[in-house]
């Protein structure tokens, strides 16, 4: 029978460490003790222990209740008219949006993200569906919920793997706007306008990026980053312009180059600022 | 006419199996507040000397069903309440699993029995639904099928009033609702504030540590302090959470809810759920507080809430409750009873120490059983709880809890005990260990 050093408590024989505190039980060559009978069978989990907690149990009777009384008031109100499918899916989805969190059992980002979207997406299409043969709006309204998700979810499922995220993401800008010139046929602008555009953007965020890793300057600020986004989105808006008029000049987007121009140069002037002061700062620390 | 009497004789069922069993005053929020970490289940178990026959102690089982039909019941949900109605299928006995009070509403393995047999090694274990029975009910239940267990291998036990003959009569007592009998019209008692509560990482599995103590060591420090035995175990475990309190920065008062057995109180007995609480607090705020203040506070406090006035005003207030919202339906009240479940209940509660006292039983019996084993369920919001049983010259206590890892309550609570020249012999389910 042996007993823990720190707790003070006797052990079961046979016991390899104390069950409250871990520490390992020695015993001297030849005193070794059988263990006793075991405690337990198999260490199996239940399908009966796994399920929904009390509080999200609540919510889902609460919003089940509240889902059947506005569909029951609501179509009884207005089910004659065809127009009741309308409020009536709205209520559905307002549900199913709430539900999700609640009953995704171990609940993420990405997972309540993910199902939220394909929701939505379902919606539209269905909507869509109702009111015309003709699917191009809510494909679009899909496809635009696709990118946010392609944006969004990589970078959080493959944090150990930038590249691939990054480059998932690029694909996924690119199918997007195939998606977009497929449904507009006789525009077909991709090629033309919105890949040179991405294209720019893309080689203007490097830059940033190729900026922040290398801290050419100083390290980058809030300030940076605000003036860097908005003059990286007006310059690629503005390059759009460009690129639609093949390269011959712009149309209506002078104010934003101006503008995105102006944001750079301030930029590269708060940031050199910064510099002189901090190597100004530093030498008077060494004198002092 | 005779349906007339049956309605208003619901409360009080006859002893035959019955259709319709309303269930009892504090009964009523265990159903609807049922769900993955809270199972509101107990167990009590018992180990005996000899290695346990899975057929005999089936056949055990079906003898004491047909002697406590009211155990031979499954849960049925109606328009307003839920009910307890007669359960047709055979019962059985399973090999008990790793983990005591496991959930029993949704193990379909049982045919919609409200306890389960179960047994390893030497052990018989039987965990009940809280909605079914108490701690009071399900020891008489247990012990009933430990003696005719041990009657079906040929041993004589001897009538003891603990223990009930499968070849008696079914008795009026047994099924009582006592909480209805009782009620007086009275002033409800003060409300409860919010506690302290343990934090960490939830398992899904529970996970307890499992002790023995000795009864004449924790009676002779029971003694010094001029306080029972539970009272000790109260306020040692009050200690260490105010101690464990102080490390985290904390300030909330550490409230023990301890379970009342209302038999021996009120000389009334019944085999469904007849007990109440009483809280014993202890506020921080106030100052640091030594092991001896703690223990004077605490016996104090139990004693005003022993006292039958105000039990019954406790009474008053469930029953109260429970006619208030008699006419609204089941399906509107079952998302509110679990959210007031936390408001009005787990929040109120740091731990929960029950003790089922020391378990008498004949003889001949005692010579073939070596430990009795008291579980409570932990659940979300007090996610440790702890409770206690004796027999012969041992108290078994018993830690159930959620954290997989953090056990420094169970530490300190039974460190504290052998700094007090109890005798402490541990075992756990915990991995590693």
């Amino acid at each position: 029978m042996a007993y823990c050093v720190k707790c003070g408590v006797k052990l079961q024989d046979g016991a390899k460490v104390c069950p409250l505190c871990g520490t390992k039980v020695v015993l001297p060559e030849g005193m070794q003790e059988k263990p006793e009978k075991p405690l337990f069978s198999k260490d199996t989990v239940h399908s009966y222990e796994r399920g929904l907690d009390r509080t999200r149990k609540a919510l889902f009777e609460i919003a089940a209740i509240i889902t059947v009384v506005a569909e029951v008031v609501v179509g009884f109100s207005i089910l004659p008219d065809p127009d009741a499918f309308l409020p009536m899916i709205g209520i559905l989805y307002a549900a199913v949006v709430f539900l999700i969190p609640v009953l995704v059992e171990k609940p993420s980002y990405v997972t309540i993200g993910s199902l939220e979207m394909v929701a939505t997406a379902i919606l539209l299409v269905l909507v869509n569906l109702y009111l015309s043969s003709d699917l191009t709006w809510s494909l679009v309204a899909s496809g635009s919920l696709a990118l946010i998700w392609v944006l969004s979810v990589p970078p959080i499922l493959l944090k150990k793997h930038t590249w691939i995220a990054i480059l998932i993401q690029i694909v996924g800008v690119c199918g997007f706007l195939f998606l977009i010139d497929g449904l507009y046929p006789p525009f077909g602008w991709t090629l033309k306008v919105g890949l040179p555009t991405f294209a720019f953007m893309l080689a203007m965020v490097g830059l940033f990026l190729i900026r922040l890793r290398l801290k050419i300057f100083t390290k980058a600020s809030v300030v940076d980053y605000v003036f860097s986004g908005f003059s990286i989105i007006c310059l690629s808006i503005g390059f759009g312009d460009l690129a639609f008029h093949q390269f011959n000049g712009i149309s209506w987007s002078e104010p934003l180059w101006i503008c995105g121009i102006t944001l750079f140069v301030l930029e590269l002037l708060i940031a050199g600022v910064r510099k002189i002061r901090t190597f100004f700062n530093a030498r008077n620390g060494r004198q002092g | 006419m005779e349906r007339k009497l049956k309605h208003s004789s619901k409360h009080r069922i006859p002893a035959e199996a019955a259709d319709y069993i309303a269930l009892d005053n504090s009964s009523i929020i265990y159903p609807p507040t049922e769900a993955k970490f809270n199972s509101n289940v107990f167990r009590i178990s018992a180990e005996l000397k000899e290695t346990v026959k899975p057929r005999v102690l089936e056949s055990a089982l079906c003898d004491v069903l047909d002697r406590l039909p009211y155990f031979r019941t499954r849960l049925r949900e109606g328009f307003f309440w839920y009910y307890l109605a007669s359960n047709p299928a055979k019962p059985h006995v399973f090999e008990d699993g790793p983990r005591p009070c496991a959930r029993i509403l949704h193990d379909r393995s049982l045919d919609g029995y409200l306890f389960r047999v179960s047994y390893f090694a030497n052990r018989v274990a039987v965990d009940f639904f809280h909605a079914l029975t108490d701690g009071g009910g399900g020891k008489t239940f247990l012990l009933s099928l430990l003696a005719r267990y041990f009657e079906l291998q040929g041993y004589v036990i001897d009538a003891d009033p603990g223990i009930i003959q499968c070849r008696s009569k079914p008795q009026k007592w047994e099924t009582e609702d006592l909480f209805h009998k009782l009620y007086r019209k009275l002033p409800f008692p003060d409300p409860i504030r919010g506690s302290y509560h343990l934090k960490g990482v939830l398992a899904d599995n529970t996970h307890f540590i499992s002790a023995e103590l000795g009864l004449e060591s924790l009676k002779a420090a029971s003694h010094r302090f001029g306080c029972t035995i539970n009272e000790l175990f109260a306020s040692v475990l009050v200690k260490v959470l105010l101690e464990r309190e102080e490390k985290e920065r904390r300030r909330s008062p550490v409230q023990i809810s301890v379970p009342m057995g209302l038999r021996p109180i009120y000389k009334l007995d019944t085999l469904r759920n007849f007990s109440l609480f009483a809280v014993v607090s202890i506020d921080p705020r106030l100052g640091p507080y030594t092991l001896e203040e703690i223990i004077r506070t605490v016996h104090l406090q139990m004693q005003i809430q022993l006292d039958t006035k105000e039990l019954d005003r406790m009474v008053s207030r469930n029953v109260t409750g429970e006619r208030l919202v008699g006419a609204v339906p089941n399906f509107i009240k079952k998302p509110f009873f679990k959210i007031l479940t936390d408001r009005l209940g787990d929040n109120q509660y740091t731990a929960t120490l029950s003790n089922l006292g020391s378990i008498r039983i004949p003889a001949g019996m005692a010579a073939l059983i070596e430990r009795f084993d008291f579980f409570l369920a932990p659940n979300k919001k007090n996610i440790l709880e702890c409770a206690a049983a004796g027999f012969n010259d041992k108290v078994t206590f018993n830690f159930n809890s959620y954290l997989s890892s953090d056990v420094s309550v169970e530490r300190g609570f039974f460190c504290a005990l052998v700094q007090m020249g109890v005798p402490v012999k541990v075992c756990s389910n915990r991995g590693g260990f």
